[in-house]
Order: structure tokens, then C-alpha cells, then sequence
């Protein structure tokens, strides 16, 4: 039976150093033999790896716990040292330590009434466990100060200058230390002052930071690994742990016999190289342990150090199961709540369900079909059978073709199947880089034919999403806990607005804007026939009245949008066409360009409809919905109209190609002309610079004055020659209804192709890198005129000279380089913002932000108390929705009447 | 409100309300609850109230009373201020406690609703508005942020709204507001952390001329926000905006003049500095035209150099060099004085390097911009507008106008930042930044030397950065993790206390029906 299990927390961890006794008192077996595993390959007894250390082969057990691979957690054993050893995370410390305290009495050196004024703070900080980092500086500035004295005051005796050759040579006046003599200085420090030195009395002893016993850790720690040939590969910790006891070994025989002190000296240093690179072996000073092959170990610190290391990498964030990856693609006739996943996926993928009195008879069925259900219609099938027995042990059973039949049938009550995917399963669906909470959504399961992930194009944004190959993660939530968050907290529909910026984030792009131009511009007329195939995707429910133009029933492009809008809507707007050049006055909702927005009670009466309308960032209308109705309502409408326009595009049809760019043989002459006389204007600056009569721009050299106006002539002379271009490219041109309407595109690359590219720059200057004074060979020496820097006359669709595509690729280079530094720079900067606020939260009815240890960051969160989110572009109140509300008709009134 | 009724005589009324205002002596008690000022009323029938009195004070009974109610017996004598006609019915208005009927004999102790103060019904001014949407949301007993109040209002008065409108704007305002609320528990910071980061990649890397001015360089983009959150000592490319005094701020010459005065001017930048190994001695050769140019005089640069602190020195001017002898002269020593001397301040501002004055259309006024910030200095300055004057600078701010400045300027700074590369982040998040930096009182950086490296849980740190350093410390001090924290639980493999995991859910198991 599932009850409910009591969860258990972890209410703190404490950290100490381990003293020697303690680490003999751990020990599962004294390691004294450098080797592994005998000639059959079976664990030697004191060896690296005892089988009192754990078990990493199935079919053994642990001599220790008797488990097997799976149940032992491995145990330490340890290695007792001939001769100390100096700790090289502890070299600072034990350096510190030599100079504070006395030689030969062991106080710190100084007076007991000059340590008593440091005790009530340092006693509250180390002892209480309060805010250590006040007691780090004080115990620095204590060590500091004791430092100084070369005379104990205490006992009098004269006191010699420390130095540390490194890594862990330490020396009295010149005279080396040895660890022994050193650890035998650090027994006689009373435990009293040793709050003083930043030690816990009750968790470290100062010669504990001298080692004299190894712990060795567990053999799972550690594992073999045998490699296909059958040959067996030892971690490289064991590597390092065979030259310690080797080493070890040596040292004790040779103390034994006793060899001469020169020996012993040389055998204790090489003991202590290697244990040192042993605990790290990037120890400054000191060359890698190699490996056979030349790779330098990866020991302790290099496990858990940096991004591949322990911490980053395995406990910050860790490898799953039930996840799936592949190719994503465009499904517009999903919803933005969904997500097809291919057959296969949903097949290895599973769900638990607990079996119940109700569900027993479906789960049945479901478990009798087996891994691999026939036929053409997907159905879910089932992989797993948990049972319970008796003793509350779980067991899996393997569904296969043979067993279904006969599971099914035994299938009881309080065993859980894990059954495959099926429509409406919840998962989560994730695109790297996950940069805000929007990359990592949940969704609703359509199971579909094919092998790639799809979902609906507005959901593109939030995941900085395109089809050029991006991959894409999911997974499938297993606990109850985990499904009811995901879909009330992650589902798609609530993110459609940003907590960036507060407005719609989820929102047409690209065919979905062309099309719903297409549909609403200059209110187009389409039959019954056109409408019901266009309407055909969505959801509605009457058509709108038609109008009647020649005795024939017509219905108006306007109307049909209206359909999909929430009835009691007003609100008016300039749309993205309107560019505010054509008019010298607007007019309003009377615009010639269409280009005035009138939503009436839910009835779109004038204006077009484009990017600002329902664009992702931009669409205010999207805006207005997603804030004002439920999020229900507003996926609702983010689906209808990317359906609406999808038919509306597929049936009317859409294209683009070069010929949009075309321009009259006039009008390239006229273009010509603007360019020719750019380059004359060009000429003359350069002239009037070189006869020296260049009158200087105020605060500017006559260098950086004729730089100026030769790029201000120039990018003068492409706009003008753009604004020539684009008169002869109407809105009935594809491309200009892409660019205008904000689907893709600007009126800028339209001229470029058309008419003139411009200059090229790097590091937002001309061109000035290449030969001693001159960009290329083909140019004179300080040639200052526009070619020889850079600039692009052709039109994309003329073609570029060899020097012109040069320098463009120079600019364009500059760019591809400035996106690589950048991604690596602000992604460190990202993790560094987390780090330092993510334990931030705004408490439950003040909205006061805290941090987890309940320091107060701000008394309001906000200054307002408002959530980004949910407010309009940051501003705590829709100002213009509640007038219009308030006012309503009068409201639109006023604004268009009184400017 | 509690307050009495009592039952008066027409003639005595009459005459009360001639003498206005007026002291009244009444011969009955006045409960203690009541307390002047307060609004009593007065009936003549008994269930009929005919006015309403303002009564200002009660005086103590010694008091003689210009007029009374009765003769004898006197217990209080009230301070009637203004009367007032009212038509209202005694029923109308709640007796306290049942007993006592409707009908007033004497005086009855009632409870009445508290009137909401009256708001007017024309407005004219915008603080008319103000003070209406306050009132308003007084009767209501609700709250809005003061920036929303002032928004309101000043659109208000631009629909030239009456009062009906007005307290429909209100209530949907309200409505708005209250929809619009965080959550509690919300992980706000990690947001905070996002919104910055996410559009960290659309940042620009380069540093481009400052649009208003030519020659004043500012680091844009990506780096400049690096430095705002790693409260570099020094900004890359410090500079200032430096507003002036009413008397000078029209005046080109002036300003020029002033601006001269800001820049520092080095004896390097007027003069060449030698040392003639032969004679032993160091010659400063003055340049007449860079000297005009930046108007300095030759005094200037003689008494800047006196001032200095070199002994055993003597001067010699000769034409348009000075030449300066050591009593004992050595190379080192010819060498020492000759740095110093060249980059000896003649004239100017410490760090200020260049200063630039722009007439600003917009204010019809001229500003100096700076290449180099001192805001110490500059705001001392006669002329220098020190409520305006803004350096980029956030540790100097932090410096000279304290912890809050500084907080306000990382937030400026970060906005404009952002603002400028066309990237909308909400406000709130840079508070958050800011605060963050700055709550324990100084500004400290995002990052391993800032808060990162000051979090109370080992683990965290751990995490972060410099792993091991961490847990060898930890295990020194015998530090205990509390587990409080994200990163750490995270790490511990329990969940973390933010959003849903800061609450329990208990489901109590509904009864068994037997
Ligand atoms: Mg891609
Ligand atoms: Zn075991
Ligand atoms: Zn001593
Ligand atoms: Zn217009």
C-alpha cells in the first residue's frame, strides 16, 4: 500500500577535522599492501582494495557490512604513516600557527589581558557558530600581531623568524622543521588558545593538520574499471594511494634498519610529495603526479574543483532519467500548451501509476498490450510492473509480449505500472542555454508520428528557439507533487508574459504576422468558400455577417479576426505600419495607410494588424489580453490567431524572392547619381584636409573631423539612396510587407539590397587594419578616400567587388567574434547575479524580500510591491485600460480629440 | 462614532445660534467616551433632529456659560462652535443599546456612521485631484503607492475628470493594483538575476564616443555593466555631467572659463622637463602656445613648483625655462624630482582630464562634461550646480554622498546601461541588484570578493568558486551549514525554501463514515 511517507530534512551538516584516532576508529582495515587484486583477479586481503573497503564487483560482498554492490555505501580504511606528513590545504595555516605561537611553551605570543579583549566576539563566532567571517579577520589580525613578538611573553624564550619554502618546507631561521617537530610544537598549544588562532577546539586540534594516519577512502569511491579488452584500469586516486604505500613502505623499513638520516630525508620528502598530490596536484611549486600515458592525475581537489568537479557537477545538477532529446520542428496546429513527441520517445518514456480500485480494470488493459502494441493508432502500452510483497519490498517485473497477459491479470491493488506516454501527460520541455525560468517550460504530451519534437511557433521566443537544427530536452515528471506544479506553476499558458519586462513574450513571429497582415490590411473581402477554408482551423462560433457587394455575399477580413477577440475588448492604437512619415497629422481612426487600430466591443473596425498588434515583446494587443483576461483565455487566443493565420496565409498564399527588390533603370540612375556625389563630398573633405583648410569639429583633431563627415556623408547618401529604393517598393511587395509589417526584415536590408550597402566598420570606425598605411595592396599609401576604407557602394543584388566582399567580411567577422567573447562573458557575469540573489524571497504578507537567513534586502519589494510580470512595462497600473474602462467611448474620444 | 442627541426649546435656540460661537451651560452628563472636538444633534420635537452642533470643547462646569439650557444644575459647559440645519429622524440614527428607546426626553447616546469627509465635486488643479484620490481611498480604506496617486491624478486632470469618473478610476485603479501583486515566497532575486543576465548576450562589447559629445569616452554594454555589479573602485572611463548656477549657466565664456579651470594641467602638458646631467640640475622649458592655450601663466606653474615638497632646492628662471639646483645633487635624486615635476598639477582637478561644455538645447542651458571624475572637488565649486551635478562614477558617490546615493546611482547607472542598447528591464530588478550590493551599509560586489564569498553556508560557497579553500576553512572553524539556502539544499539533494517549497501542505484524511 502507498501511505504517505514522512519526509525527513537534513537540519544541518557540521564540518571538523579528523583526528588521527578518528580516523583508525573509521577505518574498516589497515592498508598495507601497495597492491590491488591477485593473479585471478580477486581483491587482496590489506590491499587497495579490501574487501572490507566495499564491493565494486556484482556477486561479491562486503566483508564489512556483508551487502552487496548496490547496498554497501563503502567504508575507509587507512594508512598508518611512518614519518608526519604535512596537509597542503593546511600549509597557510600551520605556517600562521608556527609564527604566533611560542617555540617552546606553546602560548600565542602574546600577553593573556591582550587575547581576553578578542575572546566575547571570537567565543560567540566559533564556538556559537555566528558569523565566522568576522572571526577569520579577527584571529588575522591576532596571528598578525603575534607574529611580531620575538620574545614570548609568556616564557620568555627567544623566538625566530618562520619562513615557508613551497609547497610544505618549513624553516627556523634557515634551519628546516621537520612535520614531526612541527606537529610536536602544535601538541603542546593549550585547546584555550586556540580560538584565538581561527581553530574550533571542540572540532580541530592544530597538529591534526599534520597527518600521521591516511584515510582511504572507500573502493566505490575509487572503482575499477575494466576496459572491453578485459583489461583492468585503476582510478587514479588508487594510482596515487600505490605510490604513498610503496613509499610508506620504504620508509618505515629503511627507519627500521636504520639507513643513514640522508636516506630517510629523501624517502620523507618524496612520501610527502606524494601525498601532497595525492590531496592536489596543481600544488604550485610542485610538478603533477603523471599518469603511464602522461596525463597529469586528477586527484582529491581536482575532483571537486571547477565546472567538471564534484560540486558543480555533480550535486549542483545531476544526470536524469526518464528525459528524452531530439530535433525540434514546427507543428502550427498544436496549441502553445503542447508539445509532440515522437512514438518511440513516448514509448521508452513512462509515467507511474499507482494502481487503485478504479483505474485497475483500464491499467489492465494497458499492461496487456505489452512494450510494443500493434497497430496504427499510437496506444500506450506499459514497461514496467512495480509489486509490493509482503514486507513492503519492491519489485520490478519487465513487461514483455510473452508476460503481459499473465501480469495483467495478476495485477492487484498498490502496485504501481509504468505505463507509456499518452495524450495530455504533463512534461517538462527545456532549450539550452537556460537563461530565465521561460527556457524551461511544461507542456501537455501529443504523441505523433516522426522522430522530432513540435510545438506551435509563438512559443519560438521564451526558448530563443528556430528549426536550423536546434535540439531540445523534455522530461517526464514521475510524482503527483511534481505534475500539479508543473501545471500550475510552469505550464506554458502562464508564461506568456516576461518578468523581464512585462509585456508578452509568447506571441506571433514571422508567417503569423504576414498572415494576419494579409488578413486585416485595407479589409480584404473573401467568399463563403475562402472563409470556412480559412476558419477551418479555429475555433468560433457563427461567421460573422457578411457584407454585399454586387448582389454577391462577401465577408470582410476585419470581421473575421474580430472572431477570435474576447467580446467586451476596446482599445485603440497606432499599428507598426504606421511610421508616422506618410501623415503630417494623424487622422486617426480615419488613416488613409490602414494604420490606426479601433477595437470596438471585441470588433476590429479599422487599422491592420501586425507586430505591434500580436508580435512576441511587441503586441499590444496580446499585451492587453494576457493581463486583463485568464490565462486560459489568452492561450486561446495566441492559438486561435496562429491558426487563423496560418489559413489565412496558406489559402491566399505567400512569397518572396530577389525580383521584390527590383527597381526601375531610372531610379538606379538616381541612385547612382546620390552615390557619385557622396563620393565627390567625400573628395573634397579629403582634399580640403590635406590642403590643411579642414575647419575642425569643436573638441576634435582635423583627422578625427574628416573621419566624421566622410562617414556622415556616406550614411547620409545610403539612407537617401534607401528612401529613393523604397518609393518604387509599395506595400503590394512581399518584401515590404514583411519588413513594415515587423515579420521579418527591415526597410534598412531592403535598400541594401536594392540600392547600396554602405560602409563596412570594425570597432565602429572605417576600415583601418591591413598593410603599413594602407588597408590593401591594391591602394596607395595613405589613400584616405571611401574605397581604401572600407566602403561598399554595390547592391547585394548587383554582387560585391573582390575588395568590397573583403571588407564585408571583415565587418561581418568582427561580429561573429564579438558574439563568442560575449556569450562566455555575460554567461559569467549571469552566474555571479545568481549566486548572489538567489536566496532572495518576498515574505508572505508584508512583501518585504529576505534572504534565507533572514537579513532584510528591501522593505517593499520593488518600492510597490508589484511583480514584474503581471504589471504593464513595469508600471504598477494600466493607466490607459482603467480610464478607458472608467470612461469608456469618451475615453478614445478625448485622446483623439484632444492632443 | 458614538456622540449624544439632546431635546432643546426653540427661543434658547434661536438665541444660541445668534451668538455663535458660544458657550453653553446643559444639565446632563456627557459621557466620558465622548470627547471634544465632536458633532452632537439637537432635536425640539423629540424625533424630529433639527441641527447639528459643533461642539469644540467641554469646559468644566466652574466655567460660566453665556447661555444654558436650564438655569440649575448645571453639569457641562460646551464650547459651541457652528451649528448646522439638518433634517433627519431620530430612528434614523442607531441608539446605543435597545432600552433606551427612540424618543428623546433629555439626551439619548447614539451611535452614528461616520461621515466621510466631503469631497468636492469640481476640480481645478492638479492637487485638487491629489488630494480627492486621497480621500477617496481614505472612505474606501485602501492604499496605492504614492507614484500611482500622482500618475492618476495628473491624467485626471488631463480627462478633466469629475467626481463620479474620478472614483471609477480609483476603484478599477485599485482593482488593477491588487491583481497585480508578487506572489509571496516568490523567488525574487533569482528573477532579478535572470532579467539582467538573459539579455546579457544582446549587450554590446565595444566602447563607443558618448553621442552628445565628441571626446568624452564612455565604456557601454556588456563591460560597463560588469563594472557597475563588480563596484569597481574605478570606472574605466569616469566622467561627469556638471550642471551650473543660474548666474553662469547661460553664459558661454563663463562656462568656458570654468571649464578651463577643471581641467588638470600637468607641468608635462606645458612644458618640457629636462635633466642636464652636466650641470646637474633639472630645466623646465616653458611652451608659450600650449601655456595660452590652456591659459596658464607662468607664475602658475613657479608657484606650483615652489609648493613643492623637495629640500634643498633653489630656482632659477631664465627666459622661458627655470632651472632648479640640488645642494647635493645625485642622478636618482635629479631623476625623482623631474617625475615629479612633470606630473606636478598646475592648474585643475585631481583626475580630471578634460572638460568639455555643451550647450544643451533641451534646458537652454550650458553644461560641462568631463572626461575623469572628482566629485568631492567639483562640488565644491562656485558656480557648480551641487543638486544636479552627476559623476558615473558609484564608488565616489558612495564616497561623498553616502550609501543611499550610491544605491539609487547603480540602479541609474545599470538602467541606462541597458536602456541605451535598447533592452527593457524592469526597474525592479536593478533594485534589487542595488540593494543587495548595498543593505549592510557599503557597497559591496557581486561576486567571489562581494556577497558570493561572504554566504553563510559552506556548501554554497563551496559551489561557487575556490572549492577547496572552503571546505579545508570549514572544517578549521568547525563551521556548521544550516541548510538554508538554495544552493546548498539543492546539494544536500532536499528542496529548497523558496515558492512552493517554503510552505507545507498538510491534507487531513476526511472522516470515515461508519
Ligand atoms: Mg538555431
Ligand atoms: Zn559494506
Ligand atoms: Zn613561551
Ligand atoms: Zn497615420
Amino acid at each position: 500500500m502507498i501511505g504517505p511517507e514522512v519526509q525527513k530534512r537534513i537540519s544541518s551538516l557540521r564540518f571538523a577535522l579528523l583526528s588521527p584516532d578518528e580516523v583508525r576508529k573509521m577505518s574498516a582495515v589497515k592498508v598495507t599492501t601497495a597492491d590491488t587484486y591477485d593473479e585471478d583477479g580477486f581483491p587482496l586481503d590489506r590491499g587497495l582494495m579490501d574487501l572490507h573497503m566495499g564491493v565494486i564487483e556484482p556477486g561479491l560482498r562486503c566483508k564489512t557490512c556483508n551487502g552487496k554492490v548496490d547496498e554497501c555505501p563503502g567504508h575507509f580504511g587507512h594508512i598508518e604513516l611512518a614519518m608526519p606528513v604535512i596537509h597542503v590545504g593546511f600549509v597557510k595555516e600551520i605556517k600562521d600557527i608556527l609564527e604566533a605561537t611560542c617555540n617552546s611553551c606553546g602560548r600565542i605570543k602574546l600577553k593573556d589581558e591582550e587575547l581576553e579583549i578578542y575572546r566575547p566576539v571570537l567565543e560567540k563566532s566559533i564556538l556559537n557558530g555566528e558569523e565566522s567571517l568576522e572571526a577569520l579577520a579577527m584571529s588575522k589580525k591576532i596571528i598578525d600581531e603575534a607574529a611580531q613578538r620575538s620574545v614570548c611573553p609568556h616564557c620568555g624564550a627567544e623566538q625566530y623568524k618562520i619562513t615557508l619554502d613551497k609547497p610544505t618546507t618549513f624553516r627556523e631561521n634557515g634551519r628546516k622543521l621537520s612535520p614531526k617537530e612541527i606537529r610536536e610544537r602544535f601538541e603542546r598549544i593549550p585547546d584555550k588558545d586556540l580560538i584565538f588562532l581561527g581553530l574550533n577546539p571542540n572540532t580541530a586540534r592544530p597538529e591534526w593538520m599534520i597527518l600521521t594516519v591516511l584515510p582511504v577512502p572507500p573502493v566505490n569511491v575509487r572503482p575499477t574499471i575494466t576496459l572491453e579488452t578485459g583489461e583492468r584500469s585503476e582510478d587514479d586516486l588508487t594510482h596515487k594511494l600505490v605510490d604513498i604505500i610503496r613509499i610508506n613502505q620504504r620508509l618505515r623499513d629503511s627507519k627500521d634498519s636504520g639507513a643513514p638520516q640522508l636516506i630517510i630525508e629523501d624517502l620523507w620528502e618524496l612520501l610527502q610529495y606524494h601525498i601532497t598530490t595525492y590531496f592536489d596536484n596543481q600544488t604550485s611549486g610542485l610538478p603533477p603526479a603523471r599518469h603511464r600515458s602522461g596525463r597529469p592525475l586528477k586527484t582529491i581537489v581536482q575532483r571537486l574543483k571547477g565546472k567538471e568537479g564534484r560540486f558543480r557537477s555533480n550535486l549542483s545538477g545531476k544526470r536524469v532519467n526518464f528525459s528524452a532529446r531530439t530535433v525540434i520542428s514546427p507543428e502550427p496546429f498544436l496549441s502553445i500548451n503542447e508539445v509532440g513527441i515522437p512514438e518511440e520517445a513516448a514509448r521508452e518514456l513512462t509515467v507511474p501509476i499507482p494502481v487503485t480500485p478504479f483505474n485497475i480494470e483500464k491499467l489492465r488493459e494497458i499492461v496487456r498490450r505489452g512494450p510494443n502494441p500493434k497497430g496504427e493508432k499510437y496506444l500506450p502500452g506499459a514497461n514496467y510492473v512495480i509489486k509490493q510483497n509482503e514486507k513492503g519490498l519492491k519489485q520490478r517485473i519487465m513487461i514483455m509480449e510473452k508476460n503481459a497477459e499473465d501480469v495483467a491479470n495478476k495485477l492487484e491493488v498498490g502496485w504501481i505500472v509504468e505505463r507509456q506516454m499518452m495524450d495530455g501527460d504533463v512534461v517538462l520541455f527545456n532549450r539550452q542555454p537556460s537563461l530565465h525560468r521561460m527556457s524551461m517550460m511544461a507542456h501537455r504530451v501529443r504523441v505523433m508520428k516522426n522522430r522530432t519534437f513540435r510545438f506551435n511557433l509563438a512559443v519560438c521566443p521564451p526558448y530563443n528557439a528556430d528549426f536550423d537544427g536546434d535540439e531540445m530536452n523534455l522530461h517526464v515528471l514521475q510524482s503527483e507533487e511534481a505534475k500539479a506544479e508543473a501545471r500550475i506553476l510552469m505550464a506554458v499558458q502562464e508564461h506568456i508574459r516576461s518578468p523581464r519586462f512585462g509585456g508578452p513574450i509568447i506571441g506571433g513571429v514571422h508567417d503569423h504576422i504576414t498572415g494576419l497582415f494579409l488578413l486585416t490590411y485595407k479589409n480584404p473581402l473573401f467568399t463563403k468558400e475562402q472563409v470556412l477554408h480559412i476558419l477551418s482551423y479555429v475555433n468560433y462560433d457563427s461567421l460573422p455577417k457578411p457584407v454585399i457587394v454586387d448582389g454577391k455575399e462577401y465577408y470582410r477580413g476585419k470581421d473575421i479576426f474580430s472572431l477570435i477577440l474576447p467580446k467586451d475588448l476596446n482599445m485603440e492604437y497606432k499599428a507598426k505600419i504606421c511610421d508616422g512619415t506618410g501623415c503630417k497629422e494623424c487622422v486617426f481612426d480615419k488613416c488613409p495607410y490602414d494604420a490606426y487600430v479601433m477595437i470596438k466591443n471585441g470588433q476590429l473596425l479599422t487599422g491592420t494588424i501586425d507586430e505591434k498588434s500580436i508580435g512576441a515583446f511587441k503586441g499590444v494587443l496580446l499585451d492587453r489580453i494576457s493581463r486583463d483576461y485568464d490565462s486560459v483565455t489568452a492561450a486561446k487566443f495566441i492559438d486561435n490567431f496562429t491558426r487563423l493565420s496560418v489559413g489565412v496565409i496558406s489559402y491566399m498564399g505567400f512569397t518572396t524572392g530577389i525580383d521584390d527588390t527590383d527597381i526601375p533603370e531610372e531610379t538606379k540612375i538616381q541612385v547612382d547619381e546620390i552615390l557619385n556625389d557622396a563620393i565627390e563630398s567625400t573628395k573634397a573633405y579629403i582634399d580640403a584636409y590635406q590642403k590643411g583648410i579642414l575647419q575642425s569639429l569643436p573638441g576634435k583633431s582635423p583627422e578625427e573631423t574628416l573621419e566624421d563627415n566622410i562617414m556622415r556623408v556616406l550614411s547620409d547618401a545610403q539612407k537617401k539612396a534607401g528612401e529613393i529604393a523604397s518609393k518604387h517598393l509599395g506595400m503590394e511587395n512581399p518584401s515590404v510587407i514583411m519588413a513594415r509589417s515587423g515579420a521579418r526584415a527591415s526597410m534598412l536590408n531592403l535598400s541594401q539590397v536594392a540600392a547600396n550597402i554602405g560602409q563596412q566598420a570594425v570597432r565602429g570606425r572605417r576600415i583601418n587594419r591591413g598593410y603599413i598605411g594602407r588597408t590593401l595592396p591594391h591602394f596607395k599609401k595613405g589613400e584616405l578616400g571611401a574605397y581604401a576604407h572600407g566602403y561598399v557602394r554595390s547592391s547585394y543584388k548587383k554582387g560585391l567587388t573582390p575588395l568590397e566582399y573583403f571588407f564585408h567580411a571583415m565587418g561581418g567577422r568582427e561580429g561573429l567574434v564579438d558574439t563568442a567573447v560575449r556569450t562566455s562573458r555575460s554567461g559569467y557575469m549571469q552566474r555571479r547575479l545568481i549566486n548572489a540573489l538567489e536566496d532572495l524571497k518576498v515574505t508572505e504578507n508584508d512583501g518585504l524580500v529576505i534572504d534565507t537567513t533572514d537579513n532584510i534586502i528591501q522593505f517593499a519589494y520593488g518600492e510597490d510591491i508589484i511583480d514584474p510580470t503581471r504589471s504593464k512595462q513595469g508600471k504598477a497600473v494600466d493607466y490607459d485600460a482603467v480610464f478607458s474602462k472608467a470612461l469608456g467611448e469618451r475615453f478614445f474620444l478625448q485622446i483623439r480629440g484632444g492632443k | 462614532m458614538l456622540t449624544i442627541v439632546w431635546k432643546d426649546n426653540e427661543k434658547k435656540w434661536k438665541q444660541l445660534i445668534e451668538n455663535l460661537p458660544t458657550t453653553y451651560g446643559v444639565d446632563f452628563p456627557i459621557p466620558e467616551e465622548i470627547k471634544p472636538p465632536f458633532k452632537a444633534f439637537v432635536t425640539m420635537d423629540g424625533s424630529n433632529i433639527d441641527y447639528a452642533v459643533y461642539v469644540k470643547d467641554i469646559l468644566p462646569k466652574t466655567e460660566k456659560p453665556k447661555l444654558s439650557r436650564n438655569t440649575k444644575g448645571i453639569q457641562h459647559v460646551l464650547l459651541i462652535e457652528k451649528v448646522e440645519e439638518v433634517k433627519m429622524h431620530v430612528n434614523e440614527i442607531e441608539p446605543v443599546g435597545k432600552k433606551q428607546g427612540t424618543k428623546v426626553q433629555k439626551i439619548l447616546l447614539i451611535n452614528i456612521e461616520e461621515e466621510a469627509p466631503k469631497i468636492p465635486v469640481k476640480f481645478k488643479g492638479y492637487d485638487d485631484f491629489e488630494n480627492a484620490i486621497i480621500e477617496i481611498l481614505k472612505n474606501k480604506k485602501e492604499n496605492l503607492p504614492e507614484s500611482v496617486i500622482r500618475e492618476i491624478a495628473s491624467r485626471s486632470k488631463k480627462f478633466k475628470l469629475n467626481k463620479e469618473d474620478l472614483e471609477k478610476v480609483v476603484e478599477f485603479t485599485i482593482q488593477e493594483y491588487k491583481k497585480s501583486s508578487v506572489d509571496p515566497h516568490e523567488a525574487v532575486g533569482i528573477v532579478a538575476a535572470q532579467s539582467i543576465g538573459e539579455p546579457g548576450t544582446q549587450l554590446t562589447l565595444r566602447t563607443f564616443h558618448y553621442a552628445g559629445v565628441a571626446e568624452v569616452n564612455i565604456t557601454k554594454g556588456l563591460p560597463r555593466l560588469i563594472e557597475i555589479v563588480d563596484a569597481r573602485t574605478k570606472p574605466s572611463t569616469p566622467t561627469m555631467e556638471i550642471y551650473l548656477e543660474d548666474d553662469i549657466k547661460k553664459d558661454q565664456e563663463k562656462v568656458e572659463i570654468l571649464a578651463k579651470k577643471l581641467e588638470s594641467t600637468k607641468v608635462i602638458d606645458v612644458a618640457d622637463v629636462e635633466i642636464n646631467v652636466t650641470e646637474m640640475t633639472v630645466t623646465i622649458v616653458m611652451d608659450k602656445e600650449k601655456m595660452s592655450k590652456r591659459r596658464i601663466s607662468k607664475n602658475q606653474i613657479l608657484e606650483a613648483i615652489k609648493k613643492m615638497k623637495h629640500q634643498g632646492t633653489t630656482l632659477t628662471e631664465e627666459g622661458d625655462s627655470i632651472i632648479i639646483t640640488l645642494q647635493d645633487p645625485s642622478y636618482k635624486k635629479l631623476y625623482l624630482i623631474s617625475e615629479d615635476i612633470k606630473n606636478l598639477l598646475v592648474s585643475g582637478i585631481k583626475g580630471i582630464e578634460r572638460a568639455i561644455v555643451k550647450y544643451e538645447e533641451s534646458i537652454g542651458e550650458y553644461k560641462i562634461y568631463t572626461q575623469g571624475s572628482n566629485l568631492k572637488s567639483v562640488l565644491e565649486l562656485e558656480g557648480v550646480d551641487h543638486r544636479k551635478t552627476y559623476t558615473n562614477d558609484i564608488m565616489e558617490i558612495y564616497e561623498v554622498l553616502g550609501v543611499e546615493a550610491a544605491r539609487n546611482a547603480i540602479i541609474d547607472e545599470s538602467i541606462k546601461t541597458l536602456e541605451e542598447q535598447g533592452l527593457s528591464v524592469d526597474v525592479r530588478h536593478l533594485m534589487l541588484v542595488a540593494d543587495m550590493m548595498t543593505f549592510e551599509g557599503n557597497v559591496e560586489a557581486i561576486g567571489r570578493h562581494g556577497i558570493a564569498g561572504k554566504k553563510s553556508s559552506v556548501l554554497a560557497r563551496a559551489a561557487f568558486e575556490i572549492t577547496s579553500k572552503h571546505l579545508l576553512q570549514a572544517g578549521l572553524l568547525g563551521e556548521s551549514d544550516e541548510l538554508r539556502g538554495v544552493a546548498e539544499n539543492i546539494i544536500v539533494g532536499q528542496p529548497i525554501t523558496l515558492g512552493t517549497g517554503a510552505v507545507n501542505l498538510i491534507y487531513k484524511y476526511p472522516e470515515k463514515k461508519r
